[in-house]
């Protein structure tokens, strides 16, 4: 009973804080000489007001919630991976690669599943290395990650300027189009059934983070390391099995990108898509089933930011100070607790 | 004519409300220089609390404290500003910093603008004086909990011109031989004019150094009563129990006659370093026998630690060979130590046990060996229903299962990690320390507990510093003796003064 209320009460405190934030953003629109209800209005009917706003919303979500649940296995572990950016950027590259050198002549039933596998791969190649690097040599995981983050777009970009570059490009620097029957089927148009990967993975993590005796370890050793030492859990080997499988998450999500919207690698595939899942987790408190609904809310501020400069002329750059606003007031909210 | 002196601290029937819980109500306490103030009481009784108030950590939600006679509304800086030093139980130490850095940073701010040699001449000064043997260039993460103890200790004097020292359970973190030394301190430190404010729960120390002594029971004193007017271990046991239990010195009748002296965890040679690459311990033998509770004596920060380390496989020997039931288990993991039954109960379970945030039940499950599962989880509901069967739980009096262990104190955390390890029934149990810093009668329970788990068949290596409790409870003792382990003794045919010599003896 206390601990229903409890959660009521966190929710309200999560939805107050949010109103802060609005509120604090519309001074800052009103300095810039702009209505805040105007402004705000419009980003609500603009993208969630039609059919294809919410589309957009969903597909913009879907990485995110997938590096935020990559986020949070890692933090349960007591690590903080900060490089879902570089693990997305990586899967998408071995996925475009399977897809466009080995995979061109596999039917969908056989050649999406080994494209993820691909992707998977690709991320937990990034992420086991990171691991490594943590549990053998004693390096910081957020900085390693973060440093990786820009090896791997410089690898894609080194991929997609050479070998892998479409020939009929016109020397643009993009991979081929992957094969159309390598495209995840629609759940609806413009919306792939990545957003029902995403959403499913979140639960399953949930639920195995909760109730499972892996994830009960894993907690162990995020909360203590020492106590999981002395409890004879092996804290290496189950810090590299976190982020592999954080990596694993994260280069689906790649795979997501290519097979569900872009249909081929660019330089600019997945930008910024690893740091904004890491907000969500972390706006989530590491909680797998919240992330979604933070996912969601980033989303729809990332799409409803290009609303605000088609309609109102300001950049879109200026959304993304309402979503530090929206960070710095549920952090704020935590540290109420 | 007498010179009538003033109390530097009077409170005037103060009282501390936490919710509908009332930690202290109607204290009346004067403190006076040049006295040892002994504040006795159970556990949970409001000692530590009532300090806090002094030292201006709580504020007191009735009456007064007056400081030299005028009414004061404590805070920490106002109270060192007053003079009043506080050493805590969880020493207020950064273990990145050395001793000197340490105490740099605790002197006030004009003090601080002084030569490093001038204070490390200080802190010498003050070392040899009270005869504190402390290195200012240590590093404190390289110190055991006594040196770290002194560190605070002279911490405290530095910080300003201290007239009254509240010590919280200082000797709980020490041997019998530094506790010695500990208490004469404490009797220059009087008699160079200081007003010593004592809490702890050993009644041989009270008795042997206090002037006056002060009895809290459930928030209330009780009593207090002066050297002069008289007090006696029985005395005060009454007081402070309530009259109701009488410490029971020896447990022989409870004990279970093994005929076979079956060898289950047997070490030689062991070879041990610190973390610093220091060696501990040099070839030293140890035999670990069913049914039989080992007494491990010695010094703190001799190598106690790192022998238990290596005996649970958490560090491993540099030389030497350990088996458990003939089977070699040197340079084995933890995980193959627990399971071939080896229990830790370890000195500082806040640091090695204790997962912030986790509920007491799920620290049970910590190791999980014994551990019932439900489809791909462990099965909660019957881990909650073990523990509160237990016989164990009932014994300690273990808080709700369902409260946050991390959260409560240390001796509701200590007795949760006694109750884990003895709920696995293991064949061999390592304790350490387990009843520093009980109180009399949840000390008797927990001996109680390793007596029956012997009787049961355990081989246990009993560590503490209580040399009294020692002899009490063990089968046998082994001293820490140089950089060695001693033979076994009897417990009944070896006092404490020679066991004490063996301790400061050796070539170490």
């Amino acid at each position: 009973m206390i601990k229903k209320l409890k959660g009521t009460k966190d929710i309200l405190m999560t939805f107050v804080s949010l109103l802060v934030a609005v509120l604090v953003y519309g001074i800052f629109l009103i300095i810039s000489g702009v209505n805040p209800l105007d402004i705000y209005s419009q980003m609500i009917t603009q993208t969630l007001g039609n059919g294809y706003g919410i589309g957009q919303v969903i597909v913009k979500s879907t990485p995110f919630i997938l590096v935020a649940v990559a986020t949070t296995i890692s933090a349960k572990a007591g690590l903080v991976n900060v490089g879902g950016e570089g693990q997305l950027v990586l899967g998408a590259l071995t996925s475009t690669i399977a897809a466009v050198f080995l995979l061109d002549g596999f039917p969908s039933f056989i050649g999406i599943p080994l494209m993820a596998v691909a992707g998977m791969l690709g991320g937990m190649f990034w992420s086991g290395l990171a691991g490594v690097m943590r549990v053998c040599w004693n390096m910081n995981e957020t900085l390693t990650t973060v440093i990786m983050n820009y090896i791997a777009y410089d690898i894609v970009a080194y991929a997609v300027y050479g070998r892998l570059k479409d020939p009929e490009s016109f020397n643009w620097p993009m991979s081929p189009k992957i094969g159309a029957q390598l495209k995840l089927p629609e759940i609806y148009p413009g919306v792939s059934i990545g957003i029902i990967i995403a959403v499913v993975i979140s639960l399953t993590t949930w639920f195995i983070l909760s109730k499972s005796t892996g994830g009960y370890k894993l907690r162990v050793i995020g909360g203590n390391v020492e106590a999981a030492r002395h409890a004879g859990i092996p804290v290496a080997a189950t810090q590299i099995k976190a982020f592999l499988i954080s990596g694993a998450i994260s280069g689906l999500a790649g795979m997501i990108e290519i097979a569900g919207v872009e249909g081929r690698l660019r330089t600019t595939t997945g930008t910024n898509y690893g740091y904004y899942g890491f907000l969500a987790a972390w706006m989530a408190w590491n909680n797998p089933l919240a992330a979604i609904f933070t996912a969601l809310l980033i989303g729809f501020l990332s799409v409803s930011g290009n609303v605000v400069e088609i309609s109102s002329g300001l950049p879109s750059s200026c959304t993304k100070i309402l979503m530090a606003i929206i960070l710095l007031s549920i952090l704020w909210k935590g540290k109420k607790k | 004519m007498e010179k009538i002196v003033h109390p530097i601290i009077k409170t005037e029937s103060i009282g501390i409300k936490f919710g509908d819980f009332e930690a202290n109500k109607n204290i009346n306490l004067n403190v006076y220089p040049g006295q040892i103030h002994a504040i006795v009481g159970e556990n949970g009784a409001g000692k530590s609390t009532l300090m806090k108030m002094l030292y201006g950590v709580y504020k007191p939600t009735s009456g007064r404290i007056r400081i030299d006679g005028i009414e004061m509304n404590m805070t920490p800086t106002l109270a060192i500003s007053s003079g009043i030093g506080m050493v805590f139980q969880d020493f207020r130490l950064i273990p990145a910093f050395t001793v000197l850095e340490n105490i740099l940073m605790a002197m006030p701010e004009k003090e601080r603008k002084v030569s490093k040699e001038e204070i490390s001449n200080k802190i010498r000064d003050i070392s040899s004086r009270y005869k504190i043997t402390i290195d200012p260039e240590m590093l404190v993460a390289n110190m055991d909990l006594g040196q770290r103890q002194r560190v605070e200790i002279v911490k405290v004097l530095m910080m300003g011109k201290m007239r009254v020292l509240i010590f919280d359970e200082p000797t709980s973190v020490l041997t019998q031989e530094e506790a010695k030394e500990f208490l004469g301190m404490l009797r220059s430190l009087r008699n160079d004019g200081y007003a010593v404010l004592l809490i702890t729960h050993k009644l041989k120390e009270i008795l042997a150094c206090s002037d006056v002594i002060t009895v809290l029971r459930r928030g209330e004193i009780v009593a207090s009563q002066t050297k002069d007017e008289g007090f006696d271990q029985e005395w005060l046991i009454n007081r402070i129990m309530g009259g109701e239990i009488k410490i029971q010195n020896n447990y022989d009748s409870m004990k279970k006659k093994f005929d076979d002296r079956l060898s289950i965890l047997k070490c030689i040679g062991l070879q041990i370093k610190n973390d610093d690459g220091l060696t501990m311990l040099h070839n030293a033998d140890l035999n670990l026998v069913r049914g039989e509770i080992t007494g491990l004596a010695g010094i703190s920060g001799k190598g106690q630690r790192e022998l238990l380390d290596v005996l649970f496989g958490y560090r491993h020997a540099s030389a030497g060979v350990i088996s458990i039931c003939n089977e070699v288990m040197t340079n084995k993991s933890v995980n193959d130590y627990i399971k071939s039954g080896v229990a830790l109960i370890s000195e500082d379970p806040k640091r090695d046990n204790v997962v912030p945030g986790m509920k007491i039940y799920e620290h049970m499950a910590l190791e999980t060996e014994n551990v019932k599962y439900k489809k791909i989880g462990i099965d909660w509901d019957q881990m909650i229903e073990n523990i509160k069967a237990s016989e164990v739980s009932e014994q300690l009096k273990l808080p709700e299962v369902h409260r946050v262990l991390g959260t409560l104190s240390g001796g509701n955390m200590q007795r949760c990690m006694i109750a884990r390890n003895v709920m696995r029934k293991p064949k061999v149990l390592l304790a350490s320390y387990p009843s520093r810093g009980l109180d009399v009668g949840m000390v008797e329970e927990v001996h109680k507990i390793l007596v029956s788990l012997r009787n049961d068949g355990c081989a246990i290596l009993f560590v503490s510093e209580d040399l009294e409790e020692l002899l009490a409870v063990s089968d046998t003792i082994v001293v820490m003796t140089g950089t060695t382990l001693s033979q076994k003794y009897n417990p009944k045919k070896v006092s404490i003064a020679e066991i004490g010599e063996l301790m400061v003896g050796g070539n170490g």
